[in-house]
């Protein structure tokens, strides 16, 4: 049985199409059980096998598309599973103990002084990171010899060298980007930081960073880490060293800059959906030297290194989506365009009678009395909901 | 015995389903605030971007035959 009806055709494709999208998809958000959703992609394209071979045997076209749609979203549900993933209540209980831990310690040696990120220079691995506080209440830098012997307690100057909260965070940054931050500047952190937290970890609805002197500003809306920060602030000073997004952000920064990095300060909205992170770039430092207090702190002119920015190119596969909507709606458009010129030419119809007159027995009447205003209509909102789709992000950043 | 389906039963079936998932990928995108959905939305839109530049092939095919073999 093969289907001649044009109509008939395309309101089954549709109908078979939508509900085993449907199924899928709702099977896929909802349940979020990756085994659930295996065990069903595996079924469906056993299923979809099954019909597609029948439908071979028996020259059946109904089965073949049944076959097509449910192999489809078989794999496509075997395509699309989630990662394992961790419910954000479990993640911030299990991550807060840690945090005031370390802080306990540091109170009861009784170091007062302001967590200092320092760069990779100062570390044999380029994916290490170090957070120096100093013994005295003040901002100190101290020198690279000191560092790089890897001790956890420096003598001169007095202060304590740990791995920051961070470092594992960052390093997936790196990893999910695929770029050594030592060989970015801030304009790549500042166009693919965004794209990395909202599209790729999902760890917020927004992010925004900007600069102002030395100190750099990161904004981020929706996060995921608004509870842990709230619970962490309970205990005092901790945003010195940070928690573990915000010294993210701080030894992200360092690694770009080359430079330490100390976290200024921090707010959290009264939703709890906002941290505002505020982070000031220390002055150049000479290997060899070391800085007094002065030069630790004050601030200086921040120029962005001049290296190459690059972008990964799956940083177009959103505009990608708007551009080939429009792209259909072009197409649709261009042909109700070619239909209009070839009427008006060689039958000298009126536009009236061209977009309002019935197709009927005509193909593009698709059975349905589908007239040329249908297309045009069709056309002009892939097109629009295309451009939308594509100018959306722009007109945010604006 | 043969496939019931002709090149360009296909293609109209392709168009649907790139539409569906051209416009189900731009739903579920973070940009919206949709930042709680666990699939791989990545890769949703890889295969919606595949299935419309598919269709967008077919419909060159498509073009260059009325052209060619008017």
């Amino acid at each position: 049985m093969n289907i001649s009806d044009p109509l008939q055709l395309l309101i089954f494709i549709i109908i078979v199409n939508v509900l085993v999208t449907a199924v899928g998809m709702h099977i896929a958000i909802m349940m979020a059980n990756i085994s659930v959703i295996g065990i069903t992609g595996g079924i469906l394209l056993l299923l979809g096998a099954i019909a597609l071979t029948s439908s071979i045997l028996y020259e059946f076209s109904i089965l073949a598309y049944i076959g097509l749609g449910l192999t489809l979203w078989g794999a496509l549900l075997l395509f699309i599973r989630p990662t394992r993933y961790v419910k954000s209540k479990i993640l911030n209980s299990m991550t807060v103990s840690p945090l005031t831990t370390i802080h306990q310690v540091m109170k009861a040696l009784n170091y007062k002084g302001k967590g200092v990120y320092l760069p990779p220079r100062y570390l044999k691995a380029f994916r290490g990171g170090t957070i120096f506080v100093p013994y005295r209440k003040e901002v100190i830098i101290p020198p690279i010899e000191e560092v790089a012997q890897e001790k956890v307690f420096l003598r001169n100057p007095k202060g304590v060298c740990l791995n920051p909260p961070g470092l594992s965070l960052a390093n997936l940054y790196e990893d999910e980007l695929g770029r050594d931050f030592t060989m970015v500047d801030l304009d790549y952190l500042q166009n693919n930081l965004p794209k990395l937290f909202i599209e790729g970890l999902k760890i917020a609805q927004d992010f925004e960073m900007g600069m102002e002197g030395d100190m750099i500003r990161a904004r981020i809306t929706g996060t995921v880490c608004g509870e842990l920060c709230k619970e962490a602030r309970k205990t005092p000073n901790i945003c010195s060293l940070g928690c573990p997004l915000c010294s993210s952000i701080a030894i992200v920064l360092a690694r770009a800059t080359e430079k330490p990095i100390i976290i200024e300060k921090t707010n959290l909205s009264t939703d709890d959906k906002t941290v505002e992170a505020y982070y000031r770039i220390l002055g150049t430092i000479s290997p060899m030297g070391f800085p007094s207090e002065e030069q630790g702190v004050a601030p200086v002119e921040v120029s962005a290194p001049s290296k190459p920015t690059e972008r990964h190119p799956s940083y177009l596969l959103p505009s990608l989506v708007g551009l080939l909507l429009a792209a259909f709606g072009s197409t649709i458009l261009a042909w109700v365009g070619w239909l209009t010129w070839y009427d008006i030419t060689t039958w000298s119809k009126s536009l009236a009678l061209i977009f309002f007159g019935p197709r009927t027995g005509e193909a593009i009447s698709l059975g349905i009395g589908m007239k040329v205003i249908y297309y045009l209509l069709i056309g002009s909102t892939l097109l629009l909901s295309g451009l939308y789709a594509f100018f959306r992000k722009r007109l945010r950043k604006v | 015995m043969s496939f019931p389906l002709t090149f360009w039963d296909i293609g109209l079936w392709i168009a649907v389903i790139a539409l569906i998932l051209l416009a189900k990928s731009e739903i579920l995108s973070p940009y919206y605030g949709e930042t709680g959905i666990v699939i791989e939305e990545n890769r949703l839109r890889i295969v919606a971007l595949f299935f419309a530049m598919l269709f967008m092939l077919i419909a060159l095919i498509r073009v260059y035959q009325i052209i060619a073999f008017p």
